[in-house]
C-alpha cells in the first residue's frame, strides 16, 4: 500500500538521501510493495514545527522530527538532546540517542504520550562557528552575533559574551553576506548546502556540539499496528542500516564542503585555550539549567535519566572505539546486534 | 477512486465554487478539507488544520508583508510620492506611458532590497498605483505594472526562492543571485518596451499631459521630491550596509516612512489611522486566503496530481529543449493552483534526475524556473500578487481589471522566456565572470 | 480591528527598536522574532478577519457572478455564506483544541529565549469563531433582503 514519508531536510541531504529516499526503495522492495513510501522532503508536506502533530494525525506515516521544536511535549527529549556538549563525536551520539530513545521506560511513555512510535534517531556532524571574519579566540568571540540553533546553543553564546541571534536558515547566506550576521552556528556541510562557503572566511573547529534531539524515523501509531511484526522486522534493519550510513555520507559531505570551501580561501582555525576552557566550563555548568528546566515541565527525577543517557553513552563510545567507522555494513551490524535484535517485533510499539 | 482523481476532482470543484463568488480562501479551504478526508480520512483532514495555520502565520520572513504594506499605506497617505511622481510626470510628459515605465524601474529598484516578490508588491502598489491612477492611467495598465513587476522581487537578488533552489539543487546561492541580474534588468526592459509601444498605440491608456515645461514648477517640485528616494534609498543602504535583513527591512521601511511623514508634518492622525486599518485589512485577507492555498498544495501533493503530470509531460522526449519546454507548460499549468515554493519542492525532486541525465545547467534552469514561478504569481485562482494589489488598493480596481491588465505582461514573461532558453549566457556571463 | 491595528504598530516599533539596539549598542531585543511571528503576526492576521468577512473584503472572483440573474446570485451566495461558516467551524474546532492542547503542556517555542506560545494559540479559534459567526449574520441580512456585498465599482473604468 501506498503512505507517506515526510522530512524537511532537501531530498539530497545526507539525512534524506539515504534514510529516506534509498531506505523507501529497499522498504518496498523487501516488504513486496506492502509498504511503499511516498517521500515528501523540504517540508512539502508539513512545516518542521508541525511534524509530530503531522504523524500523530496521520498525515505522514513516517516522519523526521526536531525535538527541540517542541520542548513541552517532549520535555524528556529535549533534556537529552540538549547534552549537546557533553561528548562531541556525532557517531556515539546517533548510536547512544537511538538506544535511549528505543529502550528507555520513561522516554518510551513519552512518545507513546505523543501518539508516535520511536523508529531511531540520528545525529547531525559537529556543529563549527562559520564566520565572516576571525573568531578564534575568547576575546574575538564577544560581542559577535551569531546565528544559534537555540536552547543550549544560545545560551553557551550567552556564556562567552556572544549574541545569539534568531533566524531562519533561509536567511543565513545573505545575513553573513550584508554583514548583519557574523557567524552561522551549523553543521559544517551547510557551506556546500547553504552556500555559504560563498560569504564565509573564517571557520572555527572549537567543536560546539551537534544536533540530534527528536528522531530520524517517528511512525504513526495506527500504521505501525496495522503492518505485519514481518514488516515491522523490515524496518528495523533497515533503519539500522541508515542510522549507520546516514553519520558516514553526513561527514563525507562535511569534509567535501570543507575542501571546497578551503580552495576559496576559507581559513580553518582552532581555538584558543580560553574559549576551550570556556566551553567546558559552559558545560559544567549548564548541566543544572537543564534539570531545572526538565523539572519545571514536570519530569520526574531528570537526574537519573541523565545518568542513564550518560551511562549509554560512555558505553557507545567504548564500542564504536573497536569498530571501522568507515565501514556502514560493520556499523549497521553493531547497530542491529547491540539495539535492534533485541526489540521484540510483535509487541515493540504495540501501544 | 485513486487519489489522482480525487485530485483532478478537487481542481475541477475549486473552480465551481469560485464562481459562486465564494471567496478564494473558502474554496480552497473546502476542497482541500474534503478532498484530505476522501483520500485519507478524517483524521489527517483535521490533522492539516492543525498543521498549517498557524506555523504558516507565525513564520518570520513573512512579517515584511504587513510591514511593506504599512510603509505603503503611508506614504501614500501622506502624500510622501506624489512630489516624486509629479517630476516624473513633467520630466516623462513626452514618453508614452512614462509613469508606468518609471514604476517598473521603481519596482525594480525596490527588488534589490527586498527577497520577496509579495513583499515588492505590498510596498509599490500603494506608492505607485494611485499616482498613475491619478494621471488618468487605465487601471487595467496602472495596476498590471505593478503587479508584474513586483515578480522581479524574486527575479533580482536578494531572493527567498532562489536561496531555497539553491538549497533544494545543492547549487550556489551566490551564483544564483548573479545570474539573476540580467534577466531581471531584461524582464523590466522588455516590459517598458511593451508599455511604450502599447501607450503609443493607444494614447487612451495613458493620456499625456499638456503641460509645458516650466523652470520654477520643475525647481518646487525637485524640493518635494525627496522623500521617495530616501524611503528607496534608506531600505536599500541598510540592507548592503548591514545593518538589518531584508525582513527586517519592512519594519525599518515603515518607521523610515512615519519618520520623514513627520519630518514633512504630514503625518495626521487621520492618515495613521487609516494606514494601520487598510494594512490590517489588507493582511488579514492575504493570509486568509494564503492559508487556503497552502492547505490546496498539500491536498495536491498527497494526491499526487503534480508527480503524475511531470512524469508525463517528462516521458514526451529527453530533447534538452523539449524537457525545457514541458517543464514550462507544467509550471503554467500547476502555478495557477499551487504556489510557488509548494510547486518548486513538489515537482524538483522528479524533475532533477532528468535534468541532470539531460545535462541542464541547474543554474541556467534555476532562473528559468524562478522565472516560471513568477508568472504563478499572477494567474489566478492561486496569484498572490494579483490579491496584494487588490487589497492594498482596499478593493478600488476590480480584479478583473488586474488580471486583464497583467495578461500583456505575462505575455512579455513569456518572451523574455524565450530569449532565456534560447541565450543561456544572458543568466551564465556573468556568474561565469565572476567565477573567473 | 483595534487589536490587530495595535498589532501592526507595536511590531513596527519592536523590530525597529530591536535593529537599533543592535547597530548601536549590539543588544538585541531578544525573543523579537518569535514575538513577532507568534504574537503580532497571529493577532494581524486573526482578529480582524471576523470584520473582514462581515464587510466582504475577503477576495472573491465575480467575473462569472456578475452575469447571474438575480436569483442565481442570491442561491450562490446563500450557499456561500453557510459553506464558509461551516469550514470555519472545522477550523475553529480544530484549533480550538490545539489551543487547548497547548495550554495543558504549556507550550513554548525555543529561540534564543524560550517564548511560551499557547495564548497565542487561542487567537486562533477566537479569530475563525467569530467569522463563521460573521458569515451566517450576512446570511441573515441576505434573507431580509439587505446588501450583503460591497460593489467594488467606484473606480472609473476610461
Ligand atoms: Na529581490
Ligand atoms: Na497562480
Amino acid at each position: 500500500a501506498d503512505y507517506n514519508a515526510n522530512h524537511f531536510f532537501a531530498e539530497r541531504h545526507s539525512m534524506v538521501r539515504g534514510p529516506y529516499v534509498e531506505f523507501a526503495k529497499k522498504v518496498a522492495e523487501e516488504t513486496d510493495g506492502e509498504i511503499n513510501f511516498t517521500v515528501f522532503s523540504a517540508g512539502s508536506l508539513l512545516p518542521p514545527a508541525s511534524s509530530l502533530q503531522g504523524v500523530r494525525d496521520g498525515i505522514a506515516q513516517v516522519t523526521y522530527h526536531a525535538g527541540t521544536y517542541t520542548p513541552s511535549e517532549l520535555p524528556i527529549d529535549n533534556l537529552i538532546g540538549n547534552m549537546a556538549f557533553y561528548n562531541t563525536d556525532p557517531l556515539v551520539m546517533a548510536f547512544a540517542s537511538t538506544e535511549f530513545g528505543l529502550t528507555n521506560p520513561a522516554q518510551l511513555a513519552e512518545w507513546k504520550a505523543n501518539g508516535v512510535v520511536y523508529g531511531g534517531g540520528y545525529s547531525t556532524s559537529q556543529y563549527f562557528m562559520q564566520c565572516n571574519t576571525p573568531v578564534r579566540t575568547l576575546a574575538d568571540i564577544k560581542g559577535k552575533r551569531l546565528r544559534m540553533a537555540g536552547g543550549a546553543w544560545s545560551r553557551f553564546a550567552e556564556f562567552v559574551g556572544a549574541v545569539p541571534v534568531s533566524m531562519p536558515s533561509s536567511e543565513m547566506y545573505t545575513g553573513l553576506d550584508a554583514g548583519s550576521l557574523d557567524c552561522a552556528v551549523a553543521a559544517a556541510d551547510a557551506l556546500d548546502s547553504f552556500s555559504l562557503k560563498d560569504v564565509v572566511t573564517d571557520m572555527n573547529t572549537l567543536a560546539i556540539g551537534n544536533y540530534y534531539a527528536g528522531f530520524e524515523w517517528g511512525y504513526n501509531v495506527a500504521f505501525w499496528q496495522s503492518i505485519s511484526p514481518e514488516n515491522r522486522r523490515v524496518l528495523f534493519n533497515e533503519m539500522a542500516y541508515y542510522l549507520a550510513e546516514h553519520r558516514i555520507a553526513f561527514d563525507k559531505d562535511v569534509e567535501k564542503a570543507v575542501n571546497s570551501a578551503k580552495e576559496n580561501g576559507m581559513a580553518v582555525a582552532e581555538p584558543d585555550q580560553a574559549l576551550k576552557d570556556a566551553l567546558a566550563e559552559f558545560v559544567v555548568a549548564d548541566e543544572a539549567t537543564l534539570i531545572a528546566n526538565a523539572k519545571d515541565r514536570g519530569v520526574k527525577d531528570p537526574e537519573a535519566i541523565l545518568t542513564e543517557f550518560k551511562a549509554l553513552v560512555d558505553k557507545w563510545d567504548g564500542l564504536l572505539a573497536n569498530v571501522d567507522t568507515t565501514d556502514v555494513d560493520a556499523l549497521a551490524a553493531l547497530a542491529r546486534s547491540e539495539i535492534y535484535d533485541k526489540l521484540d517485533e510483535t509487541t515493540y510499539g504495540v501501544y | 477512486m485513486t487519489m489522482l482523481t480525487i485530485g483532478w476532482l478537487g481542481v475541477a470543484s475549486l473552480f465551481g465554487l469560485l464562481a459562486l463568488r465564494m471567496s478564494i480562501g473558502i474554496a480552497l479551504m473546502i476542497v482541500s478539507f474534503i478532498g484530505i478526508a476522501s483520500m485519507l480520512n478524517l483524521t489527517a483532514a483535521f490533522g492539516i488544520v492543525s498543521a498549517l495555520p498557524f506555523s504558516f502565520i507565525g513564520d518570520w520572513s513573512l512579517t515584511a508583508i504587513p510591514m511593506f504594506l504599512l510603509m505603503g499605506f503611508v506614504a501614500a497617505n501622506t502624500g510622501l510620492t506624489s512630489g516624486a511622481f509629479d517630476l516624473l510626470k513633467m520630466l516623462l510628459a513626452r514618453v508614452p506611458g512614462g509613469l508606468a515605465s518609471a514604476s517598473v524601474g521603481a519596482c525594480g529598484l525596490f527588488a534589490a532590497a527586498s527577497g520577496s516578490s509579495i513583499a515588492t508588491t505590498a510596498a509599490m502598489s500603494r506608492i505607485a498605483v494611485p499616482e498613475m491612477l491619478r494621471a488618468k492611467y487605465h487601471p487595467s495598465l496602472a495596476t498590471g505594472v505593478v503587479a508584474a513587476s513586483g515578480t522581479l522581487g524574486s527575479l533580482i537578488p536578494p531572493s527567498i526562492l532562489m536561496v531555497l533552489y539553491g538549497i533544494f539543487t545543492e547549487q550556489s546561492i551566490g551564483q544564483l543571485f548573479i545570474a539573476g541580474v540580467v534577466p531581471g534588468l531584461i524582464s523590466a526592459l522588455i516590459y517598458m518596451g511593451m508599455i511604450t509601444v502599447r501607450c503609443a498605440v493607444n494614447p487612451k491608456l495613458a493620456p499625456r499631459t499638456a503641460e509645458p515645461f516650466d523652470m520654477r514648477r520643475f525647481l518646487s517640485l525637485l524640493w518635494s521630491v525627496w522623500p521617495f528616494p530616501v524611503l528607496i534609498m534608506g531600505v536599500l543602504g541598510g540592507i548592503f550596509g548591514g545593518f538589518f535583513t531584508p525582513t527586517e527591512a519592512g519594519g525599518m521601511g515603515a518607521t523610515l516612512a512615519v519618520l520623514i511623514a513627520l519630518l514633512r508634518r504630514s503625518l495626521t492622525w487621520e492618515a495613521m489611522r487609516a494606514a494601520i486599518r487598510q494594512t490590517v485589512v489588507a493582511t488579514s485577507s492575504i493570509f486568509f486566503l494564503s492559508i487556503g492555498a497552502i492547505m490546496f498544495t498539500r491536498f495536491m501533493g498527497l494526491s499526487g496530481v503534480p508527480r503524475s503530470l511531470t512524469n508525463a509531460m517528462l516521458a514526451v522526449s529527453d530533447d534538452k529543449v523539449v524537457i525545457i519546454l514541458m517543464v514550462a507548460g507544467l509550471f503554467v499549468i500547476l502555478g495557477m493552483v499551487i504556489d510557488s515554493i509548494g510547486l518548486m519542492l513538489l515537482t524538483l525532486p522528479i524533475l532533477l534526475p532528468v535534468l541532470e541525465a539531460a545535462d541542464i545547467n541547474l543554474i541556467w534552469f534555476g532562473i528559468i524556473t524562478i522565472k516560471l514561478l513568477e508568472i504563478g504569481l499572477v494567474t489566478p485562482p492561486v496569484g498572490l500578487n494579483l490579491y496584494v494589489l487588490h487589497s492594498a488598493l482596499s478593493g478600488k480596481v476590480k480584479l478583473g481589471n488586474i488580471i486583464s491588465g497583467t495578461t500583456w505582461f505575462i505575455a512579455m514573461d513569456l518572451l523574455t522566456l524565450i530569449l532565456l532558453i534560447a541565450f543561456p549566457a544572458l543568466s551564465l556571463y556573468l556568474p561565469a565572470l565572476m567565477a573567473g | 480591528m483595534l487589536v490587530g491595528g495595535l498589532g501592526i504598530i507595536v511590531m513596527m516599533g519592536n523590530i525597529t527598536l530591536d535593529v537599533v539596539l543592535k547597530v548601536f549598542w549590539n543588544a538585541p531585543i531578544q525573543g523579537t522574532v518569535e514575538i513577532s511571528s507568534y504574537y503580532y503576526m497571529v493577532a494581524i492576521v486573526m482578529l480582524p478577519m471576523a470584520l473582514v468577512e462581515y464587510d466582504d473584503e475577503q477576495i472573491s472572483v465575480d467575473l462569472l457572478f456578475n452575469h447571474f440573474p438575480d436569483w442565481l446570485q442570491r442561491i450562490s451566495l446563500l450557499i456561500t455564506f453557510f459553506a464558509t461558516a461551516a469550514i470555519l467551524s472545522v477550523m475553529t474546532w480544530r484549533t480550538g483544541l490545539d489551543a487547548v492542547r497547548a495550554f495543558k503542556v504549556g507550550e513554548v517555542v525555543m529561540g534564543s529565549r524560550e517564548i511560551i506560545v499557547w495564548p497565542a494559540r487561542c487567537m486562533l479559534p477566537l479569530g475563525f469563531g467569530l467569522a463563521a459567526v460573521a458569515a451566517l449574520l450576512r446570511a441573515v441580512l441576505l434573507v431580509q433582503g439587505k446588501p450583503v456585498t460591497k460593489l467594488h465599482d467606484t473606480e472609473s473604468a476610461a
